[in-house]
């Protein structure tokens, strides 16, 4: 079977992210106060759901390695880290594209703003951490910080809601605001990079193993 | 119209170095392997010449 670029899954995918963008560009309505740019809501929004389901995950194996010590908890941990800190850099760095017509500035220390930046460095750190490898030791303490990082999960999600904001809520107590083509844009946006997430995950993992196999037969040739 | 066209380029471009990173080390590790693996063979036979 054909890997990478050119395998029939990466074509499929890349198939569905055409229908997506073409939902996005000819079928969701164009928002009245903000114009075209609103549109970059699509990317954003599901950028930023891939990024904290991948950061869940890495909780979720960060405890399972912990309890089990095996090599594909790890190797889940930080297969998932590294696409989740993709994905929180995609929503970095739209959020601006959308803020500065808008708010008319590209920054500002907001409070989902700042707590998604402070996100994005503790799994950077954490990337950093898994980095060196080999150790026993530098693995459960990546463990360990891995579950520390996922306090800031709940703060992104609720820091609309828990402080002054200007950042808007999608959903709301009242639902979300959006028109059926709006919510059924962004569902589509979701569930395709939901399958992006699923997909770079299993390479990313299949290659981490390579790498456990490589690292075992060196032993094995230079004991 | 500029500014969801860079973030729709973006979003794909981000995905896309990262996918041809996990490409290139796949491509990169699986060389290193079949190399060992012939190494591990040969040691074998030699070890079983002896």
């Amino acid at each position: 079977m054909k890997q990478g670029l050119k395998s029939p899954v990466f074509l499929g995918l890349t198939a569905i992210m055409l229908i997506n963008i073409c939902v996005i560009v000819f079928y969701a309505p164009v928002e009245r106060t903000m114009g075209i740019v609103q549109k970059v809501f699509y990317f954003h929004v599901a950028s930023a759901w891939v990024g904290l389901l991948a950061l869940t995950v890495v909780f979720a194996a960060s405890i399972l390695y912990l309890w089990k010590r095996t090599e594909r908890a790890n190797d889940l941990a930080l297969a998932s880290a590294e696409i989740g800190t993709v994905f929180i850099s995609c929503t970095l760095l739209t959020g601006p594209l959308w803020a500065y017509p808008i708010w008319n500035t590209w920054w500002t220390w907001d409070p989902r703003l700042t707590t998604t930046l402070v996100l994005w460095f503790m799994y950077v750190a954490y990337i950093a951490l898994q980095g060196g490898g080999a150790a026993e030791a530098r693995k459960r303490l990546a463990a360990v910080y891995g579950i520390i990082c996922f306090v800031n999960v709940p703060l992104v999600f609720f820091s609309t809601r828990w402080w002054r904001s200007i950042h808007p809520v999608v959903v709301t107590g009242e639902g979300m605001g959006l028109t059926s083509e709006m919510k059924a844009a962004m569902f589509l946006s979701v569930g395709v990079f939901s399958l992006l997430y699923l997909h770079l995950l299993r390479l990313r993992i299949k290659s981490l193993a390579l790498q456990q196999r490589v690292k075992g037969l060196k032993a094995e040739l230079f004991s | 119209m500029t500014f969801f066209a860079a973030g729709y380029i973006i979003v794909w471009a981000l995905v896309l170095l990262y996918t041809v990173f996990i490409q290139q080390k796949q491509k990169k590790l699986e060389q290193e392997l079949s190399l060992l693996e012939e190494l591990v063979q040969s040691k074998a036979a030699a070890g079983q010449d002896r």
